[in-house]
């Protein structure tokens, strides 16, 4: 009898760890169905939509989002937020951009764009981290400075940068494994982050400061020194999206990146991230950039004005923290 | 020092500024002994617990441990000699799964410097086991009872080996079953584990249930240190509100 009430609890275990398993990738598996619909949706409706120049297209527009997403997801799932991408993103590409112009070599350029975007990670870290200082303010005020910064050089005008090497060129503009370089490069980055969320300890460090920042310092955990890290990678990939976007039109403009927190942030919570911490994935947000984008290229395949982007977008997360708020108080 | 304890405190004290929150505190912790720690609100108890967990630093005074001073300065330095605690806010992660809560702070990793999931749900499920608490391991904390939060508090403190667990407020907020469920645990960490155990607490009845020695704080100050056979419930409470026994002058 002991055997088999042992036995009976041995398989109700096993039945609770497989829903709890199967639960965790319900938004995945909704997110994806969403995906398929509203695909089947548009190829009916125009016939541009699954040709390989418009796939192609949406592949190379969603990338850059996707850098910024991942780093978005990092920084929410700490509790915090970073509003500054989209400004670093044009700092880098412009400090870039005019290194090259003004005749240096352009991988050291490059390389000298993104190392500036990432300090104004350790920027924000420190202020938000150490200084113990609001991200929402900090992060506002970053942006407004990068963004004017990369307004000054330019004067506002966008500098064309022409005679670079083709591998520059490549890394933006090129193929590989039959897709463009950049999404290849996207989906890379998605999959180590994705990978080092669930098995490096750096990473994994975020998801116990955003569950409950108390009790990571009371357990030890160095709070300051985690935030530090989630805002570098955050402007590190941010960074990365500007010199991928420079490479891609050879033009660096003060406007690069402009909106682009709106769209990751939307993408990030649209794939489970929350805005209060503790809670996100690499593949959720993923799925969340292609939903973001796929709507803005119907709205485009079906000639409606590219004004009303921004208000979709808009529309688009608020539908979403409202559905999360409606389900969070019935769960509750 | 006296060969007695193997863990003591020496004129602790503990200054916010002109704020005075320990004021020399000298006290010792004998081995297999449950020290209930009580005092009214503010009296500093939360403050020397933080202290002896290496969250918070003395201004001035000492550690001893096997009669050796020590100089805890973190958490981890603290779970390195052999001390754990419980906080009264569990300093869990309510998102997190047990496992993870488990864990939490000192992760564990593979050859290749990944983390070692399996292995740590595998030392979970031992000492889940060993504890006799059933709860399943990759259930998030927030869909747990308070009862089952507290257990699992209560498991991580006891991860390595623990020769004193602090616990604050362990049976604040639990149901009747629950609290009887969690003194029952405490009794055989004890008896069974041979953990001595500093117990901070508001009900002194229930406190008086389990613990062997009473240290009483009031306004950062101890004011007392009876053994429980010496002692009644009516008199710790009077040393709480009058801070000294009813009718007598207590030092």
């Amino acid at each position: 009898m002991q055997k088999i009430a042992e036995k009976k609890q041995n398989v109700e275990k096993t039945v609770d760890n497989r829903k709890i398993k199967l639960s965790k990738f319900k938004r995945e598996f909704f997110l994806v169905l969403t995906i398929i619909i509203v695909g089947v949706i548009l190829s009916l409706l125009t016939p541009y939509f699954l040709t390989k120049g418009n796939l192609s297209a949406l592949l190379i527009g969603l990338s850059a989002e996707g850098f910024v997403a991942i780093g978005i997801v990092m920084v929410m799932i700490t509790g915090e937020i970073d509003l500054s991408v989209g400004g670093i993103m044009a700092l880098s590409s412009v400090v870039a951009g005019s290194l090259i112009l003004s005749g240096k070599n352009v991988w050291v350029s490059v390389l000298l764009g993104f190392i500036l975007g990432s300090i104004m990670g350790v920027i924000n870290g420190w202020l938000i981290g150490y200084r113990k200082i609001n991200s929402f303010i900090i992060t506002l005020a970053m942006m407004g400075m990068t963004r004017g910064v990369a307004y000054i050089l330019t004067q506002g005008s966008p500098l064309a940068i022409g005679g670079v090497p083709q591998s520059f060129e490549s890394l933006g503009g090129g193929n590989l494994f039959g897709l463009p370089t950049f999404t290849v490069v996207f989906i890379l980055l998605a999959s180590i982050s994705g990978f080092g969320l669930k098995k490096i300890k750096a990473f994994r460090e975020f998801y116990f400061v955003g569950s409950s920042e108390n009790s990571a310092k009371l357990t030890g955990l160095d709070v300051p020194k985690i935030k530090m890290r989630a805002f570098v990678l955050s402007a590190s990939l941010a960074s990365l999206a500007g010199i991928f976007t420079l490479s891609r039109f050879l033009v660096a403009t003060p406007n690069t990146g402009n909106g682009i927190e709106l769209r990751a942030i939307a993408a990030a919570v649209i794939g489970g991230t929350s805005f209060t911490g503790g809670e996100g994935s690499i593949l959720g947000a993923a799925l969340g950039v292609l939903i973001v984008n796929l709507l803005n290229n119907a709205l485009i395949l079906l000639n409606i004005s590219v004004y009303w982007q921004n208000f979709v977008n808009g529309l688009l997360l608020l539908s979403v923290v409202l559905i999360d708020n409606l389900t969070q108080k019935k769960s509750d | 020092m006296s060969k007695e304890y193997f863990f003591e405190g020496h004129e602790i004290t503990k200054m916010y500024g002109a704020v005075v929150a320990n004021y020399k505190i000298t006290f010792g912790v004998k081995p297999r002994e449950i020290i209930g720690l009580v005092g009214d609100n503010a009296a500093g108890k939360s403050t020397l617990i933080k202290q002896i967990m290496g969250v918070e630093h003395p201004t001035e005074g000492d550690f001893f441990l096997d009669g050796q001073p020590v100089k805890i300065n973190s958490p981890m330095i603290a779970k390195k000699l052999g001390i754990n605690s419980v906080y009264q806010e569990l300093a869990l992660f309510p998102h997190l799964s047990v496992v993870e809560n488990i864990f939490a702070g000192e992760l564990q990793c593979n050859k290749l410097r990944l983390l070692d999931w399996k292995a740590m749900k595998k030392k979970t499920i031992e000492l889940l086991e060993r504890l006799k608490i059933e709860i399943p391991v990759e259930r998030s904390i927030k869909n747990l009872s308070g009862g089952k939060r507290q257990e699992v508090a209560i498991a991580r403190a006891l991860l390595h080996n623990v020769r004193l667990l602090l616990m604050d407020e362990p049976t604040a907020a639990l149901s009747v079953k629950e609290r009887e469920k969690i003194f029952s645990l405490i009794r055989d960490l004890k008896e069974k584990h041979g953990i001595s155990i500093i117990l901070v607490g508001h009900n002194i009845e229930e406190v008086f249930e389990v613990v062997d020695r009473f240290i009483v704080l009031s306004n950062g100050r101890k004011i007392a240190d009876i053994e429980k056979s010496q002692t009644s419930v009516k008199e710790i409470v009077s040393i709480i509100v009058h801070g000294s026994p009813v009718g007598e002058s207590f030092n």
